[in-house]
């Protein structure tokens, strides 16, 4: 148990860490956050009708 | 500014990122598996599984989504079809379109479960008081009594809430997450890993609740949850046809040192312990009935680990958990740019998905079930714990109604950003496949689900069709998609062209052993656990699993039929959609894309 929990914080605090010091990371990395580009054009169709 | 702004920028999107990576699957799926599937052995499992095939398949995942988006596909049927270069492939990606949908029927069910107890635990949280108030209220309120009750109005009923969730999920899906929604759900979802961590500490503060009864305490139960080796006591009474039945009964601290010392088995304390002949007495161990026989059983985690049945749970959790072999990550690592970081993304987003689940899920749920209620109360259905003996939990702790009511309405919002992710994929290939605009696909996609929604509620008793859509969609398919797709991803697409293309833009380097992992290890695991599982079930003298036998046994399930239906004719119409299409045709995928 203390290993297998250990190793997901350890894991976890590692990325966190590679993430906030390398440069210009956090344009290149996404998770599922992103607007599918056809919402937008959903929404310039549905402002011009 | 410049440099306020960028941290601003990192924290922003490292809770993007977790936010997408939790969901409600890592404090109720999670530790229901667990327990039904045997604790510690199941978490040796489950470990192996998600080094051997979740964090191996997730990069490849991201990587072959982003290839092919770059190519102008969106959906699991585009990135298939411009993965594999075949005129099967696209046909393939249909598993993918299929997964996520036939989750989404039931998935928003549960969904509307969490809004209903929230709601609760403010309006009348009475009724998780005791373990009898809120097993009334979960029979209720799920109709898991019988087919067609749980549809209703009112805080005890279903249906109010299920409405609210599949009308804010499709404007939500239409519209698009607003910036302030996105912002709101970016930090509900660290609140809830906040909240988690502090129930974390109560519950393993708790020691034994009942001083009545001090075996029932977190230390056993944490043993129960992660100790691989079991010492049972093997109750063997006769059945009405002279057949011998089994009851299993896990045995904890002193209870295994006095079974051991009655049995004058090895390893058995030399001394006389206290209140010994009590417990032997309660268990009817020292005067057993007329038919009734009892033995002790070590269970090593050896000869748990030889079920199929295991493995096929681990690795369907592992899936399930990381939503990998779903079609999702498929959908979403499309949009990514040429130079976005794949390998760190996948990293970061399984990192934060693990460090919910085993730091923190598997350290509350089941445990404190225990503490509070014993064997009984942990062992048992995903639902019945997360729903049942959760609720209970909170009921009887101080200040547990807000503890509660914020438990659950966070649970609710990760469930709603999940819904969204699983719908995506439908929505991407229905606008690609028919060329239709997104009001007109979300539409479809709307009707189809309120179909299969709907039947998923009337089909309630037993919660049938709930439980054979996760199978079989949650587990059975993930695996068979998972398994085909780091086949295509190593054996098709070549894993060294795989491995190159993953590390464009990528910050870290994918360590090389998984270069081996991925080409040989992963497919020849998953296929071996497949097989094993199809052998054990249909050929074997394992035990057939209960999601067989209600559909092919002497007393054929409704809902699980309903289940299998949906599945079926899902994948009919994607089908016929797939195969009208004229925009998979052609290998000709045009210039990539910046």
């Amino acid at each position: 148990m203390i290993c297998s929990v250990s190793a997901v914080v350890l894991l976890f605090i590692w990325c966190l860490v590679k993430v906030l010091t390398t440069p210009g990371e956090s344009e290149h990395m996404h998770g599922f956050e992103q607007e599918p580009p056809d919402v937008a054009a959903q929404r310039s169709r549905d402002a011009h009708q | 500014m410049a440099a306020k702004e960028s941290w601003n920028s990192k924290l922003g999107v490292i809770l993007a990122v977790a936010g997408s990576a939790v969901g409600i699957g890592n404090f109720l799926r999670f530790p229901g598996n667990v327990a039904q599937y045997g604790g510690g052995a199941f978490m040796l499992a489950y470990v192996i599984s998600f080094l051997i095939i979740g964090l191996p398949i997730s990069w490849a995942e991201w990587t072959m989504s982003r290839y092919g988006g770059q190519r102008g596909f969106h959906s699991p049927v585009g990135v298939f079809h411009a993965v594999t270069r075949k005129p099967w492939g696209k046909f393939v990606g249909i598993i993918g379109i299929i997964i996520p949908v036939c989750i989404y029927m039931y998935y928003v069910v549960v969904e509307a479960w969490c809004l209903g107890y929230a709601c609760n635990f403010i309006a009348d949280p009475s009724v998780f008081h005791t373990q009898e108030s809120v097993g009334s209220f979960f029979t209720a309120f799920t109709g898991i009594g019988a087919d067609g009750t749980a549809w209703g109005m009112g805080l005890d009923h279903l249906g109010t809430f299920l409405i609210i969730c599949f009308a804010l999920n499709f404007f939500l899906i239409y519209r698009g997450i607003s910036k302030g929604i996105e912002m709101f759900c970016n930090y509900a979802m660290p609140a809830l890993l906040v909240l988690a961590l502090i129930v974390l500490v109560r519950v393993l503060t708790l020691g034994a609740p009942d001083p009545n009864i001090p075996s029932q305490n977190i230390n056993n139960g944490l043993g129960f949850m992660w100790n691989p080796n079991k010492t049972v006591l093997v109750e063997t009474t006769m059945n009405d046809a002279g057949e011998p039945q089994e009851n299993r009964i896990q045995l904890f601290g002193r209870q295994i040192q006095i079974a051991k010392q009655h049995f004058g088995l090895e390893g058995a304390n030399e001394t006389e312990l206290p209140d010994s002949s009590a417990w032997l007495e309660e268990t009817g161990i020292a005067n057993p009935a007329p038919g009734t026989s009892y033995r002790v059983e070590e269970v090593s985690a050896l000869s748990q680990l030889k079920k199929p049945d295991l493995w096929l749970a681990a690795a369907g959790q592992i899936f399930f958990s990381l939503s990998v072999g779903f079609g999702v990550i498929l959908t979403y690592a499309s949009y990514l740019k040429k130079d976005d970081d794949v390998i760190l993304s996948g990293l970061t987003a399984v990192s934060a998905n693990e460090f919910a689940e085993v730091g923190i899920g598997g350290l509350i749920t089941v445990p404190a079930a225990f503490a509070f209620f014993g064997v009984t109360a942990s062992v048992g259905s995903t639902f019945g714990l997360g729903f049942q003996t959760l609720p209970n939990v909170f009921g009887m702790m101080p200040a547990g109604n807000f503890f509660g009511f914020l438990f659950f309405f966070l649970l609710f919002l990760a469930a709603v950003t999940s819904s969204l992710s699983m719908l995506q994929p439908g929505i991407a290939f229905l606008e690609g496949a028919m060329d239709i605009s997104r009001k007109q696909s979300v539409a479809i996609l709307g009707l189809i689900t309120a179909i299969g929604a709907g039947a998923v509620v009337y089909f309630s008793g037993g919660v049938k069709m709930l439980d054979h859509l996760d199978f079989w969609g949650g587990n059975f398919l993930i695996f068979i998609f998972a398994t085909i797709q780091i086949i295509t991803f190593s054996w098709l697409f070549g894993v060294k062209k795989g491995m190159q293309e993953a590390h464009v833009g990528s910050a870290i380097r994918i360590p090389r052993v998984f270069q081996f992992l991925m080409f040989l290890v992963t497919p020849l695991f998953l296929i071996s656990i497949f097989i094993m599982w199809l052998w054990d079930k249909f050929a074997g003298a394992g035990e057939t699993t209960y999601y067989v036998t209600d559909l092919f046994g002497k007393n054929p399930e409704t809902g699980a039929w309903a289940a299998v239906a949906a599945i079926l004719l899902f994948g009919l119409f994607v089908l016929v959609v797939t195969l009208n299409s004229s925009r998979y045709k052609s290998y000709d995928h045009g210039p990539e894309q910046g």
